[in-house]
């Protein structure tokens, strides 16, 4: 799915005659044989008149399916026509909050200043919001990452994670206190040192520490409730 | 249907206990799958109290139960929404539960074509060797943030935690099946099979045994015709009936008393020259063995191809049943249980006698 301004970016970029003014567009792959296809388009053409789609196309043939989804897969580069910099997160959510998290980021977007294109897996429930920004502007980069953790601890308040293909380096070290308790980072601890007891690959990585977690708790106070209380801060 | 009980709470203190004691837990549903493993002392933890769907949305095609609710109450949940679980997980008895499936690991025909017992899991709760209760991966179909210690449990047999909930991915029930049977050799059977996979035909399972091979092909009703005409076989009217009983062992070749093996290799791998009576399954890959061939000799031969072998029913179960591991790969799965359960509590030795 590509929304309003991702798409408006793609169009100019490869010209697959998006409709540039629908708030989103959904592409729909589907493959088996000819037979199995045929019936198949058939059931998601019915599913989508139904769900108010306003403009629907059929890819006659390979080159035009390839058409349609050149905007897709050249949506990162165009992205970067829009905005000198740009930040890509990868919360998964349940895919029935699909339309409720979309709304809650735009609302996101308005309240830090910062313009956010969504380029997302949406039969997985992936999102890939895009934070656009220009790493230039002083202070715009700190408040895109901000946008970017709050956008991440929204998808685990609805029942998803903080990443569903990319991974945590260091960068969503943080979120994984909000997404894990003490317990668990402690059985990741101990279930990484089950294979590397001197702590050679990555220290640091994939799971925070929990005094890393008490420092970040004290700045993120979650729903009221004080994480890892029994710890000391710092 | 089954009720819907949540007892978290007291099994995390009967494990809590069984620290304090130093007491090892047999930890069991039904029992529909007690012959399966090595023969395991303690005291049993019985988790049939804790059951029920917890969350079900078919839009969503995510279920989330307890363990130890029956797998049949699950699949009836489903089927009530034209949905099934992709793997097939064979009951073996009256009262299999799903936390049973999922520490066995056991997956059914369709599991080539569909994928494993794994492969639909998607989140666990599981109470650890210190009577901590967990929760890994989540209700989402990706989800890559710390270790997926969910599918780590699958098939560990209970011996690295107690499984209490399961989240798994469901999939629409085919609008239609139907099987198709063919007379030859072996050899020719898993060559026909290992071609067809490289064609695009919606194949939801086969087996060869005695002579005969079974296709069956699962999908839209046109996809699944035009499947029968490629595939030139003779059409069969119980399919369902002689699926089931394969997945089930109700199926002739497995009612005898010798030991039966398990064997996994390479789908393409022609017969296997060690005496006995086959039946093949998952287009070559899964392969039933009834032998008096000594456990040794045919291990070094099913190793010869890339293969292993579990001593599935019946034979010595005090010995290694599953695949012996190399050295250094058990000394893994011993720091492993060591990071899970260090006091070695649950299921002590039922997967290999040191663990």
């Amino acid at each position: 799915m590509m929304d309003n301004l991702a798409t408006r970016a793609t169009e100019d970029f490869v010209h697959a005659g998006y409709d540039i003014d629908a708030a989103a567009i959904l592409f729909c792959e589907l493959d088996g044989t000819p037979e199995e296809v045929d019936d198949d388009v058939e059931r998601v053409k019915e599913v989508l008149e139904h769900s108010g789609c306003t403009n629907m196309r059929v890819a006659k043939d390979e080159q035009e399916r390839q058409l349609f989804w050149s905007g897709r897969k050249a949506a990162f580069p165009a992205a970067g026509r829009l905005a000198p910099d740009y930040y890509c997160i990868d919360g998964t959510i349940p895919r029935k909050k699909i339309g409720y998290v979309l709304t809650r980021i735009a609302e996101l977007g308005q309240e830090y200043g910062l313009r956010i294109a969504n380029v997302f897996h949406a039969g997985d429930g992936n999102l890939h919001p895009l934070i656009l920004y220009d790493g230039n502007q002083p202070g715009e980069f700190e408040r895109t990452e901000e946008v970017g953790a709050k956008i991440l601890e929204l998808s685990v308040e609805v029942g998803g994670t903080i990443t569903g293909e990319h991974g945590v380096g260091v960068e969503k070290i943080d979120q994984m206190c909000v997404q894990f308790e003490a317990p668990e980072l402690s059985q990741f601890h101990a279930l990484k040192n089950a294979f590397d007891p001197d702590n050679l690959l990555n220290p640091g990585k994939a799971v925070p520490t929990l005094s890393r977690c008490a420092e970040f708790g004290a700045m993120h106070v979650h729903k009221g409730e004080l994480k890892f209380p029994h710890l000391e801060r710092f | 249907m089954s009720a819907d009980n949540d007892i978290d709470k007291q099994l995390c203190l009967a494990v809590k206990q069984a620290v304090a004691e130093a007491a090892p837990l047999r930890l069991r549903g039904a029992d529909t799958k007690a012959f399966y493993g090595r023969t395991s002392e303690g005291q049993s933890l019985d988790l049939r109290g804790h059951s029920g769907v917890v969350s079900y949305e078919p839009s969503e095609l995510v279920i989330t139960a307890r363990a130890g609710t029956p797998l049949a109450d699950l699949e009836s949940a489903l089927a009530a929404e034209g949905q099934m679980l992709g793997f097939e997980p064979p009951h073996f008895g009256e009262g299999a539960t799903l936390g049973g499936a999922i520490a066995c690991g056991f997956s059914g025909p369709r599991r080539p074509y569909a994928g494993s017992v794994r492969d639909f899991v998607l989140g666990a709760r599981i109470i650890n060797g210190r009577g901590e209760l967990l929760q890994f991966g989540g209700q989402v179909m990706k989800n890559v943030a710390g270790y997926d210690v969910s599918r780590l449990s699958v098939g560990a047999m209970g011996t690295l935690g107690v499984i209490t909930e399961v989240s798994m991915k469901v999939l629409p029930i085919p609008a239609r099946e139907a099987t198709v049977r063919f007379s030859m050799s072996a050899s020719q059977a898993i060559q026909r099979m290992n071609q067809w996979a490289g064609q695009p035909l919606p194949t939801s399972a086969t087996c060869y045994h005695d002579g005969a091979l079974h296709v069956r092909v699962s999908g839209s009703a046109k996809g699944v015709d035009a499947a029968i005409v490629t595939l030139e076989g003779e059409l069969t009217d119980d399919g369902a009936t002689f699926w089931h009983s394969v997945k089930e062992h109700h199926h002739v070749f497995f009612t005898d008393d010798r030991s039966l093996w398990r064997i996994s290799v390479p789908q393409a791998t022609p017969p296997l020259p060690i005496d006995g009576e086959w039946l093949i399954e998952w287009g070559g890959g899964q392969r039933w063995l009834k032998t008096d061939a000594p456990s040794d000799v045919l291990r070094k031969q099913v190793e010869s191809v890339g293969g292993h072998a579990t001593l599935f029913r019946g034979g010595d179960r005090s010995g290694e049943v599953f695949h012996p591991l190399p050295p250094r790969l058990f000394s893994l799965h011993r720091n492993l249980k060591n990071a899970f359960d260090p006091q070695r509590l649950f299921n002590p030795g039922r997967l290999y006698r040191d663990l």
